[in-house]
């Protein structure tokens, strides 16, 4: 044979090989439907609103504020948590204040108001507050700054609650 | 193989990179108060201007006869920013020799709030202590922030000092206090 018979030989070869492999690929198949309907993600919000501060015989605004030993500032702060989840639960705290740079003798807390000590699916002990369970939480906490009537310190101090916040976590 | 080597460790750090990002991740929200910020307040008495130690000179006299007395204002003020009750704690007076006790025991002290307090005291003003020095002191009176009170105190040799007084010498150191009001 010449060059020109023997290529054609060659590519013929080459193009059956192609065509086999297609037809490799045919092979049994069958389905079976799960129909596990929709799974959703739950929902864990918070939010918090106050009336204001006030000392214990009026009001104030906490700028205002030139507190002396004997005083104590209060803030009662209405709490709304959306808790939505099969397996959730959390804890609720007031964050975002340096106990250790407060005037000496002066603290800075939190704890649920005297009407809110009790509240379906809230675990308070002071001011650690969890939660567990699929709910809607509305309850009441109050903070106070306080300056003891003892202390014979702590005199020209600043009480910096610019960053204070209530952080909601899971757990 | 050393290509692939390379390549398969770069994978392996990749995963447990990416399994360690994740375990920190859970929900969470939070809901700043911002409140601001609060002060303390302060307390402050200064006598004569003085927050420590004020040396009372004014009222220094050499050569007190029985029956005469040295006069001198002295001002109280509330540096601070909470109102305050003053008081006139104690007088304590310094003495070494016999004389100077004897002296110390027969002079009196007078106390009142007349901001003249050009020896004579006037029917207006309010008399806060009337006494003997050693020992004399007077209650609580309220003294507003940034406010003061001019008192006039006065100092008598008693006309009936005894003689062994004379050349007698006392240093009094009076001790005034300020507490905060509630």
């Amino acid at each position: 044979m010449n060059k020109v018979t023997k290529g054609t030989l060659a590519a013929a070869a080459a193009g059956t090989l192609l065509l086999g492999g297609v037809g490799t690929y045919a092979t049994w198949s069958d389905e079976a439907s799960l129909n596990a309907g929709n799974v959703s993600t739950g929902v864990l919000t918070l939010a918090a609103s106050t009336e204001g501060w006030s000392y214990d015989d009026g009001a104030t605004t906490v700028a205002n504020a030139d507190i002396v030993p004997g005083d104590t500032l209060t803030a009662v702060y209405n709490v709304d948590i959306v808790a939505e989840g099969d397996n959730l639960k959390g804890s609720f705290s007031l964050e975002g204040i340096d106990q250790q740079v407060l005037p000496e003798g002066v603290t800075v807390n939190i704890a649920p108001a005297a009407e809110d000590t009790e509240v379906a699916g809230l675990q308070m002990n002071g001011a650690d507050i969890t939660f567990t369970g699929n709910k809607t939480y509305d309850f009441n906490v109050v903070i106070t700054v306080d300056f003891p009537e003892a202390s014979e310190f702590g005199q020209n101090g600043t009480i910096n609650l610019t960053g204070a916040e209530l952080v909601l976590t899971q757990s | 193989m050393g290509k692939i080597g390379i390549a398969a460790a770069g994978a392996v750090l990749l995963v447990v990179a990416g399994t360690a990002g994740g375990t920190g991740a859970l929900w969470q929200d939070n809901a700043a108060l911002n409140p601001g910020t609060v002060t303390t307040g302060s307390l402050e008495l200064l006598a004569g201007g003085s927050p420590e130690s004020y040396v009372f000179t004014t009222l220094s006299t050499d050569n007190l006869a029985p029956g005469a007395s040295v006069s001198a204002p002295l001002a109280l003020r509330n540096g601070g920013t909470a109102e305050m009750l003053y008081q006139l704690a104690d007088v304590a007076t310094a003495t070494s020799t016999t004389a100077d006790s004897l002296l110390a025991a027969a002079l009196t002290l007078i106390v009142t709030d007349d901001p003249v307090c050009n020896g004579t005291t006037p029917e207006s003003a309010a008399t806060l202590y009337q006494g003997p020095l050693t020992g004399g002191a007077f209650a609580g009176n309220r003294l507003a922030p940034s406010s003061a009170v001019d008192l006039c105190i006065t100092v008598a040799l008693s006309a009936d000092a005894p003689i062994e007084a004379a050349q007698g010498t006392t240093a009094a150191t009076f001790t005034f206090r300020g507490d905060q009001v509630q």
